[in-house]
């Protein structure tokens, strides 16, 4: 829970570090001294609205409605939505279309036929059989809701809902009065304002072989950062180290850039280009990317960076 | 590995591609995004469409006409536009329209032997193109877009060129837009001659109006918008086909428009009030009431809506026209009625198509007026059918 720190005579600083969505979260504010209370209590009720989405969307909660969903693919029942779910199933409908169906909430099923930590595909037949299990062009979205056509097919909201999470603190804290915030759930970072004291926020971009380090920092006011990848979880595959990520249109690996950072105003924008980055080979990120025209970064498993960011950035020569 | 020392100042951000845009759109109705979605920006595809509108006026009662044909116009109107995004920060928009005319109108108003008055209507049937041509150019910044219009109408007996510019610029809190605009046009009226006798060759008429007008988002789901105008017109007013009409040589008219849109959320519905109310110094004042309901279905809009209205006589006007004042009219347009409108609008969307069909039936009275006076013969009643087509496409 809150940790208060001083941060000089006039402001605080409180800190709070916790597990949510099946990874860290830290969320800093910093406020003027006699409001202290009001930082401890706004970080109280930021990780309540955080377990509450986690609970919402996750799909390993059975009474999440992702689960509902899930428990009625195939069987005609529609599954009602309120305002905020269908504004995220028209944000995964329009990566869908925008990606050519790279991005696509179904393609978890395929994860049971490879085994990542061996670095094969287990069950060759079960794939052919599982792919026809996959494709968000079957998810049918009408007035009455949502129903998932095809019988055993899955979908998992969790890549866009750790980033509308963060948006969700984020604007409950301004909200709430707080001018200094940095809101970090594991890659996903957004900064409320910038430092009390004037100064920008700093965040790290992890360092792919060392994913508690970092191997650049950036100075950023009133925006977020994203970083997606494979940095974590990569896997041998044919003589090639790949990423974890499926392509959807063949079930195999996507041989893709490591780590995409991209700056945005919004977690959810930021979050959801890098992703869509990360499911491109490494050709063709960059080209999407640039399409999107947000400041971004690529970083490979030795640490060296392209793009945007990093030509801005002020890096000693070798 | 060694940290890398940042670049000193902050990264900032440019303008958000059509892409990006489009992903803002999607989630724009949520709270945590409602700011951000609202930047001005030009479209992000292009638009054509071609649209078709046949307006026939019902033929006129015989009990109400002294002498003439009893068919009233008919207007097949065509529209094609075209709106195309330019560079990140401007847009450009041409329209053109054809309108082609046929039919007979009152010419004056007489007495009938029952001593009621009855029109006498202008003979043959005339026949007018007309064309019209407009180029808008847009410009957009983060917190607003400036646009200027130039257009050209063109037909036998009537030419304007008119232009306007306007601007819109939303609060910070993106809750507000305040729009206002200027807009100038220079008409020369030359009457052909036919059959009845025209008294003129060539006159002109200049126009100026300036409105000012405010949107508030009053909340996730509601809006209101009023806006106020004022329009001066000198020049030839009068209607050089009628026998008997003599009009000031100037026209003042304000107008106040309100207007508000209530989104039902669980009905997927928009529900809409608008109101108009109209002054002018020839005494014309007039009140219009417009409620509509937007129900989408599926890929299906549907839209029924009714419009009521009603306006003072200009008051110069009498049903048969004393030609001995300093001004007088004895044109239906400007009496005492009232009017009813009743229209539903159809709009599927395909792909990257909208089709849309709309039809609407116009129909007024002298003794539905809110205000009284003398009833004109020749009141009109009309059928509007539209139908079109638009597509969008990057």
């Amino acid at each position: 829970m809150g940790s208060p720190g001083v941060l000089n005579k006039s402001y605080v600083e409180c800190e709070s570090h916790f597990k949510v969505m099946g990874g860290p979260a830290s969320i800093t504010v910093q406020v003027p001294s006699a409001r202290r209370d009001v930082a401890t209590a706004s970080l109280a009720r930021a990780q309540q609205t955080l377990e509450l989405l986690e609970a919402r969307y996750s799909r390993y909660r059975a009474d999440s409605i992702v689960s509902q969903i899930n428990a009625r693919a195939g069987r005609e029942e529609f599954t009602e939505l309120d305002e905020e779910c269908r504004a995220l199933l028209a944000l995964a409908d329009t990566l869908w279309r925008d990606s050519e169906g790279l991005f696509d909430p179904t393609v978890g099923v395929l994860n049971r036929v490879w085994d990542f930590q061996a670095g094969q595909l287990v069950d060759l037949p079960a794939l052919a059989a599982l792919q026809h299990q996959v494709g968000w062009g079957s998810v049918a979205i009408t007035q009455e809701g949502v129903y998932l056509t095809v019988a055993g097919s899955e979908m998992d909201l969790g890549g866009l809902v750790k980033e509308y999470a963060a948006d969700t603190v984020a604007q409950s804290l301004r909200e709430q009065g707080i001018e200094s915030a940095l809101v970090a759930l594991a890659g996903d970072v957004v900064a409320v304002g910038s430092q009390a004291d004037g100064r920008p926020w700093r965040v790290g971009i992890s360092d792919p072989l060392h994913p508690n380090e970092s191997v650049f920092s950036l100075e950023v006011v009133d925006m977020a950062v994203c970083t997606s990848g494979s940095y974590a979880r990569r896997f041998e595959y044919e003589g090639k180290l790949v990423s974890h990520l499926l392509n959807p249109h063949t079930g195999y690996p996507v041989d893709g850039p490591v780590s995409v950072s991209v700056l945005a105003d919004t977690a959810l924008i930021a979050g959801a280009v890098a992703t869509v980055a990360c499911l491109h080979d490494h050709s063709e990120a960059p080209l999407w990317l640039n399409r999107c025209e947000l400041p971004w970064l690529i970083l490979d498993a030795q640490g060296r960076g392209i793009g945007p960011i990093h030509d801005k950035l002020d890096i000693p020569a070798p | 590995m060694a940290v890398t020392k940042p670049r000193s100042d902050a990264v900032r951000l440019s303008r958000s591609s059509p892409l990006v845009r489009r992903l803002k759109q999607s989630v724009a109705l949520l709270p945590a995004y409602a700011a951000t979605a609202a930047a001005d920006a030009p479209p992000t595809y292009t638009e054509m469409g071609l649209r078709y509108t046949r307006y026939s006026e019902d033929s006129l009662a015989d009990n109400q006409r002294l002498f003439g044909a009893s068919d009233r116009y008919d207007i097949n109107i065509t529209q094609l536009w075209l709106e195309a995004p330019v560079g990140d920060s401007w847009s450009v928009a041409i329209d053109v329209q054809n309108d082609y005319q046929t039919g007979a109108s009152p010419w004056f108003v007489g007495v009938q032997g029952d001593g009621q008055p009855g029109v006498i209507m202008s003979g043959a049937s005339i026949q007018d193109n007309r064309v019209e041509v407009g180029v808008t150019t847009r410009y957009f910044w983060a917190d607003g877009n400036v646009g200027f219009n130039i257009t050209h109408s063109d037909e036998d007996d009537y030419e304007a060129l008119s232009w306007s510019a306007d601007m819109a610029w939303n609060s910070d809190d993106n809750a507000r837009t305040w729009s206002a605009s200027v807009s100038q046009s220079n008409d020369t009226v030359e009457p052909t001659q036919e059959k009845i006798p025209v008294f003129i060759d060539r006159e002109d008429i200049d126009t100026q109006s300036a409105y000012f007008g405010v949107s508030q988002i009053l909340s996730r789901t509601a809006i209101l918008r009023v806006g106020l105008s004022y329009t001066y017109s000198d020049g030839y007013l009068t209607d050089p086909y009628k026998l008997r009409d003599k009009r000031p040589s100037d026209h003042s008219r304000w107008a106040f428009t309100t207007g508000y849109r209530k989104h039902l959320v669980d009905m997927g519905a928009t529900v809409q009030a608008d109101y108009r109310f109209y002054s002018d110094d020839w005494s014309m004042d007039s009140h219009t009431l417009t409620l509509g309901w937007s129900q989408p279905l599926g890929r299906h809009t549907l839209k029924p809506y009714v419009r009521y209205y009603s306006q003072r006589a200009a008051d110069f006007f009498d049903p048969v026209a004393d030609f001995t004042a300093d001004y007088y009219a004895d044109d239906y347009r400007l009496s005492a009625f009232g009017a009813l409108t009743l229209g539903l609008n159809w709009q599927v969307q395909l792909g990257d198509w909208v089709a849309e069909a709309q039809v609407e039936r116009y129909r007024s009275n002298n003794s539905w007026g809110l205000y009284g006076g003398d009833a004109a013969p020749a009141l009109v009643d009309f059928w509007r059918g539209t139908i079109g087509l638009t597509w969008r496409f990057e």
